[in-house]
């Protein structure tokens, strides 16, 4: 069904299923997140030094390449720790009001939020054109746009599972 | 077949405005990363989920409307969302299974 | 429906539980939200899933669910099949799709699953 599949330039690939881990340091209350590919969700908290890290909240999510058709070239976006729709931000933070504005001419926004917030090393410039091309070359309903942007919002530092596109409580047993 | 013609052919209450859109094929799950992953352009997306993040990860990969299976009812920010979208969004009484059968059943492949 | 012939039906691998194939599947459950199989999938009910974490197998052992099928060729790590075969649940894989596994089924005159607890 998927016609003109042959003019896609960009196939998603290399799917790998994990979980993203967010830990918060026992006494200052530090966060920070990784990509955990093992089978089994990580739960122990442990030692780093005087630190003692502790899983704060653990989602199910995936990690993934695109390949690229007119280069050969597979790019990995191992930096990428998920989406953010605006929609799913808080009600009147910048990107809340920014994708609402948007959303208006049919250009649905997005956050790319990296691994490490501002310290990372964030989506390269290339990077974040192929995926915005991979989404949008997908689209079949006329007029309409995706528009993935970088992190100029600070979502890493303040972010929680509640806005970036991952599984929660999928497993839960009751 | 449209989004309209399959509300009525399976008697799914619409919560939001529908559509005319022709449907491509049917996707089920529950998690978004599949959805994210696999779903295509103009698939109806059956799933028991109802947070803000299935619209978004529907929204990505321009689902063509959301069923909402097993009498669960989205928020009603969550709907507005969708509403904003243009996706419509479906209610249904029946599991995921039952849906799929009747969805296969009306001939959607 | 046999569980040997819905393999068939959907060109599964046995993951483990080959032993058991002859088992009777009078019903299917579609879902990724174990507290939902938990709610409302019936024992003895065939559970289709895309969801390979442990808890796939856990919910599977509490729910007293005769098998699970994971779709889109997903499978389970292989601690997860050690569990499933001390549990004596069979595991299968499937390159279908959920969408697809059930409507094959469907299809193929099987009936099951028409009802919700």
């Amino acid at each position: 069904m998927e016609t003109g599949s042959a003019r896609l330039r960009y196939e998603m690939t290399g799917v790998r299923q994990g979980w993203l881990v967010v830990e918060h340091e026992i006494r200052s209350m530090a966060k920070r997140a990784y990509f955990s590919a093992g089978p089994a969700s990580p739960v122990e908290e442990y030692r780093e030094g005087r630190d003692v890290w502790t899983p704060a909240e653990v989602a199910q999510s995936f990690r993934f390449d695109l390949r690229d058709h007119e280069t050969g070239e597979t790019i990995p976006f191992d930096e990428l720790l998920g989406l953010a729709f605006w929609g799913s931000c808080p009600r009147s933070s910048t990107i809340w009001e920014l994708g609402d504005a948007a959303q208006e001419h049919r250009i649905s926004v997005y956050v790319a939020v990296t691994f490490g917030g501002g310290e990372g090393p964030g989506l390269a410039p290339a990077k974040l054109r192929a995926l915005n091309r991979y989404f949008n070359e997908r689209l079949r309903d006329p007029g309409k746009r995706i528009l993935i942007l970088p992190d100029l919002f600070g979502l890493y530092r303040e972010f929680s599972h509640g806005h970036i596109m991952v599984d929660l409580g999928l497993t839960a047993m009751q | 077949m449209t989004i309209k013609e399959i509300a009525e052919k399976l008697g799914l209450q619409p919560l939001t405005a529908l559509s005319e859109r022709t449907v491509t094929g049917v996707y089920i799950s529950d998690m978004v990363s599949d959805v994210i992953a696999n779903a295509k352009a103009g698939n109806v997306l059956v799933t028991v989920q109802v947070h803000n993040n299935v619209i978004a990860a529907a929204n990505l990969v321009d689902v063509a409307a959301i069923v909402v299976t097993r009498g669960r009812k989205p928020a009603d920010d969550t709907l507005q969302l969708a509403e904003k979208a243009g996706i419509p969004v479906l209610f249904t009484e029946l599991n995921s299974w039952q849906i799929a059968s009747h969805l296969y059943e009306a001939g959607l492949r | 429906m046999r569980l040997s012939e819905i393999r068939d039906l959907l060109e599964c691998d046995v993951l483990c539980g080959e032993d058991r194939l002859d088992l009777e599947i009078e019903e299917c459950f579609a879902a990724d939200l174990m507290s939902d199989v938990l709610a409302y999938c019936r024992p003895n009910a065939l559970l289709l899933t895309g969801l390979t974490g442990v808890q796939s197998v856990h919910t599977a052992d509490v729910a007293e669910l005769a098998a699970v099928v994971y779709v889109n060729r997903k499978r389970p790590a292989g601690h997860i099949l050690d569990i499933a075969r001390e549990k004596e649940i069979p595991l299968l894989s499937t390159p279908r799709t959920l969408y697809e596994a059930c409507g094959i089924l469907r299809a193929s005159g099987f009936a099951g699953g028409s009802r919700t607890r």
